[in-house]
């Protein structure tokens, strides 16, 4: 079912944790909220889970209005009809997998044999189904995983969240869970919302990602093509992807002056003489190649092996440029490199 | 958008806040509320209000205010200032045998014996025989016939007996005796707790064990032997056993004997005059509450600075020398405080007759025998007393630790309206004595048809158990957090299915813990039911008591070896699980 959260303000006595926050998930769609440590990202999963109780904004479900201070229309967590996988693993040691999964039929006072089935419909789904005896004392991080899972999505809610559910686990289960949850979503089609801080989980995962920044506001909403490609503020920038940042002031209509040169790059937002940010990711860096503009010669002081790419540091003038590439190819240390930077790569920003 | 109207933005947090909006917050409210306000509000409101009533029992429903119990107890100041310092020498008394033998019993057990599970263990167990049944065993041996006193007579050739149980001295003895295990409790963590650096920083300086002891150890630990010192103060200052046994028969009277041997005994009977002097005693046990308090926070702020708990205290290399001392100390103890008061009255149970006899073949189970046939001398209500301690110890526990849940979880989990103030209402109890709570519970309900009937023991007995369960109930309901709830929650399960379904039985060894910490606590209370039992609902303390003031050796020491019987396993498991850490951080 369609969701969506309407100027949603939430504060903690002097600190406002959720700043008029507004968006929406619709139907089936798999919508991840992103931003660093304390921007506000688990209030605003909590408030709509009926856990936080918003002190302003609305918040509904279908056409079913779950909260408005307004109106003063609170609806409690358990009449919501969601499901919430935490960020530790909840799954009650006092229960066996099958039980843990059962509990929220058995309070929604289904029969025994559609108990039965829904449960081992969800088992199946994560691979579980022969684990249903299992004490819960005796899984693995990753089956405790699935198990959190399983039970949010056997009533088949309205709604699914996830707080960080990935966290505690190792960097590979992270990443096979990341897929499994995926899977599992679009297999079962529940709205979710997906909480995390990692940039690279959201884009795998999320149709669309709300980024929050630190005052808990929204920086931008979009898809993951969105925000890489089309940040709108240094922020989401920043967010999305090592930079390299410089600042210059705006020359009409040539680009922006640097202490290393001219930027060729669409000033037409700018006034002529003001100040500006320029800034590229470290791939957008095209070492050896020139170009009609933007082509730059260098120092190279260090080269990182980071695994998949190589990581270069270049020195301008003053200016250290970071610029990332597959191959490291005759680049070495010490040597003087050209490098060039196509315009559509280069984002630009008003200083704050 | 509208600006929105703040006066009605905040009347509305207001009733969120304060106004529960589900049944079943409504239901969880509703049961707390009622039962602080009949465990704790009502009998201590009470006791101030009545304090002041012209006469009581109130008759015709109408009473005037006046000052005159208050007048009455300041005008009769010799008697007053004779019970205060009585209590005060008493409690001191105690208190400083207690934390003298606790502390050098704990510094051994850290510093020797490398925290050992076994010494901690028979420390503590001797608490496990209820000081109304150990009574028993003193008066057997240390008595004016007792089989010690008889024993030195002999041997020294003394014309009499050179001491005298029955004064302040064996008071503070027997008690003191008795509270240790509670002292070796608090002071244990308090030495635990001092970093290596601590020790190594003056043995480096060129200091010995002793002087570091005495310099470094010693103030180190002082905030916490301040804060033990206080707490265990207070609590001897009204206890009524020990001053029942030894101390009335002799006219010394104490806070916890002055209300039912004085006041509310013999011709002269007064409500009123016990009412008022419960409020004297609260207000004296108040203040050294509130210094308690104090200890306590700079106690809290002296264990932040140091650390606490972060690193290992340093041991002494321990020479078997060394370690026999510790272990020859901890041995005495356990013989002085277990061993000898329990096996004089196991041997007292077993020899029928008034002479104590090594002779084995006389040994018999005749007594208990008499006991359970209803003719043992000098009691009648044996088999009743028994019914009515098991009901209590049963119902009490399992009631009382529902209640702390239910508060705990109230204020930790679902954070419902005033649930901080239950959570402090909740702890009151530790601050009024249980003799004068007691009072409060009979001023509440001697014109009620419950009085004189068992649920009045089983109301009053929860004044006792909260307390104890809201130790076992915060730090539960800390360990296990409000994730697993809020599960439940979304899962669509109410606030109360929530609690029975998944709490309960995440916390279920704390409970059983604070149960049966609240089970050995009742069973072997006579402050609460002391002045409210009469024929129909007595329980086994009270009439063990009984016998034993009145003389009656045999029947008091068999119902001495029940009562320690029903207690000490239930004790000697919830220790075994202290130390043995499986309670540690819960
Ligand atoms: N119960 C609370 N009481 C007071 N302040 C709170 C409470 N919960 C959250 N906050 C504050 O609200 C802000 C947002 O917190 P929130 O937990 O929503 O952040 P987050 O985005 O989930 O961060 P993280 O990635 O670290 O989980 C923080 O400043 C936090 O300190
Ligand atoms: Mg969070």
């Amino acid at each position: 079912m369609k969701v969506s959260v309407k100027n949603l303000v939430k504060r903690y006595g002097e600190t406002t944790a959720v700043d008029d926050i507004s968006f929406v998930a619709e139907d089936g769609e798999f919508t991840t909220l992103l931003g660093p440590s304390g921007c506000g990202k688990t209030t605003t999963l909590r408030s709509i889970a009926g856990l936080e109780r918003p002190d302003g904004g609305q918040i509904t479900i279908g056409d079913t209005v779950l909260s408005d201070p307004s109106k003063n229309i609170f609806i409690p967590t358990q009449e919501r009809n969601v499901g919430f996988v935490f960020q530790n693993f909840n799954v009650w040691p006092h229960l066996t997998v099958f039980e843990n999964v059962a509990y929220p039929l058995r309070v929604r006072n289904y029969s025994e044999d559609e108990i039965e089935e829904k449960v081992m419909n969800v088992l199946k789904l994560t691979g579980l189904e022969d684990f249903r005896d299992r004490p819960s004392t005796q899984l693995s991080g990753g089956q405790q995983a699935r198990v959190n899972v399983c039970r949010a999505i056997v009533y088949e809610p309205d709604l699914l969240l996830f707080d960080e559910p990935l966290t505690g686990l190792d960097r590979n289960l992270r990443h096979q869970m990341r897929y499994e949850i995926k899977r599992i979503q679009s297999d079962v089609g529940i709205t979710t919302v997906y909480v995390t801080h990692s940039q690279p989980e959201a884009m795998t995962l999320a149709d669309k990602i709300i980024l929050m920044n630190p005052d808990g506001k929204i920086a931008q909403q979009g898809t993951a093509d969105d925000l890489y490609y089309k940040p709108d503020s240094k922020f989401v920038f920043d967010f999305f992807g090592g930079s390299v940042e410089i600042e210059g002031t705006v020359t009409n209509p040539e680009g922006i002056q640097t202490d290393i040169g001219l930027f060729s790059v669409d000033v037409s937002p700018f006034d002529a003489g003001s100040s500006a940010i320029i800034g590229f990711r470290p791939e957008s860096v095209q070492i050896g190649k020139e170009g009609a503009v933007n082509n730059w010669k260098g120092e190279v002081e260090d080269i990182n092996f980071l695994g998949s790419t190589y990581e270069f540091f270049i020195s301008v003038g003053d200016v250290t440029i970071r610029a990332r590439q597959p191959r490291s190819g005759d680049i070495q240390e010490g040597r003087t490199v050209n490098f060039h930077i196509v315009p559509d790569d280069i984002f630009t920003y008003r200083p704050y | 958008m509208s600006m929105p109207d703040i006066n009605n933005l905040s009347w509305n947090e207001l009733k969120y806040k304060y106004i529960p909006e589900t049944r079943d917050q409504r239901i969880i409210l509703l049961s707390i509320f009622f039962s602080l306000l009949i465990v704790i509000i009502l009998p201590i409101g009470s006791i101030l209000v009545f304090s002041f009533a012209d006469s009581f029992p109130i008759t015709d429903g109408e009473f005037g205010f006046t000052l005159r119990h208050y007048t009455y107890l300041f005008e009769n100041l010799s008697l007053l200032y004779e019970i205060t310092l009585n209590s005060f020498i008493y409690a001191a008394g105690a208190t400083f045998l207690a934390i003298t033998v606790g502390t050098f019993a704990a510094f051994f057990t850290v510093k020797y014996l490398n925290d050992s599970m076994w010494v901690q263990l028979l420390m503590l167990i001797p608490y496990g025989i209820p000081s109304v049944a150990a009574l028993v065993g003193w008066v057997i041996l240390l008595g004016d016939v007792g089989v010690l006193t008889e024993a030195v007579i002999a041997v020294f050739n003394l014309s009499s007996s050179p001491w005298d149980i029955r004064s302040i001295w064996g008071m503070i003895f027997v008690e003191g005796v008795h509270t240790a295990p509670i002292a070796f409790l608090l002071m244990f963590p308090a030495i635990r707790n001092i970093p290596a650096a601590m020790d190594e920083a003056s043995f480096t300086a060129g200091a010995n064990r002793i002087r570091t002891f005495r310099q470094i150890i010693l103030p180190v630990v002082w905030p916490s032997v301040l804060s033990t010192l206080l707490f265990l103060f207070v609590r001897t200052m009204a206890t009524v056993t020990t001053p029942a046994v030894l101390g009335v028969p002799e006219r010394i009277f104490t806070f916890g004997t002055a209300i039912p041997y004085i006041f509310l005994s013999g011709a002269d009977l007064s409500y009123s005059k016990a009412l008022s002097f419960s409020v004297f005693m609260i207000a004296i046990t108040t203040v050294f509450i509130l210094y308690y308090l104090k200890a306590q926070s700079a106690e809290d702020q002296f264990t932040t600075v140091l650390g606490a708990g972060r690193s290992e205290p340093r041991r002494y290399d321990s020479t078997i020398l060394k370690q026999g001392l510790g272990i020859t100390f901890v041995g005495a103890y356990l013989v002085i405080a277990g061993l000898l008061p329990f096996g004089a009255i196991l041997w007292d149970s077993l020899v029928p007759g008034i002479m104590m006899s090594t002779d084995l073949s006389q040994f018999s189970l005749q007594n208990y025998v008499a006991l359970f046939a209803g003719n043992a001398q000098g009691t009648f209500a044996w088999r009743r007393a028994l019914w009515n301690t098991i009901l209590v110890g049963v119902i009490v526990p399992t009631t009382g630790m529902l209640i702390c849940m239910l508060i705990a979880y109230a204020n930790q989990i679902i954070d419902i309206a005033f649930s901080k103030t239950f959570v402090f209402v909740a702890s009151v109890p530790l601050a009024i004595p249980g003799i004068a709570r007691s009072m409060g519970f009979l001023s509440v309900f001697i014109q009620t048809p419950i009085y004189g009937t068992w649920f009045i023991l089983f109301i009053a007995y929860h004044g006792v158990a909260l307390p104890i369960g809201m130790r076992y109930a915060s730090p539960a309901l800390t360990r296990i957090g409000s994730e697993n709830v809020e599960v439940s929650l979304a899962s669509g399960a109410g606030l109360i299915r929530s609690f029975r379904s998944i709490l309960l039985p995440l916390i279920s060894k704390d409970f059983i813990a604070g149960w049966m910490h609240t089970y050995v606590t009742v069973i072997r209370n006579v402050s609460i039911p002391i002045l409210l039992y009469t024929a129909g609902s007595e329980v086994i303390a009270i009439e063990l008591l009984t016998v034993l003031r009145a003389g009656y050796a045999n029947t008091a020491s068999t119902m001495a070896v029940i009562i320690t019987l029903l207690s000490i396993l239930p004790h000697i498991i919830l220790q075994y699980w202290r130390v043995s850490g499986g309670l540690r951080g819960r």
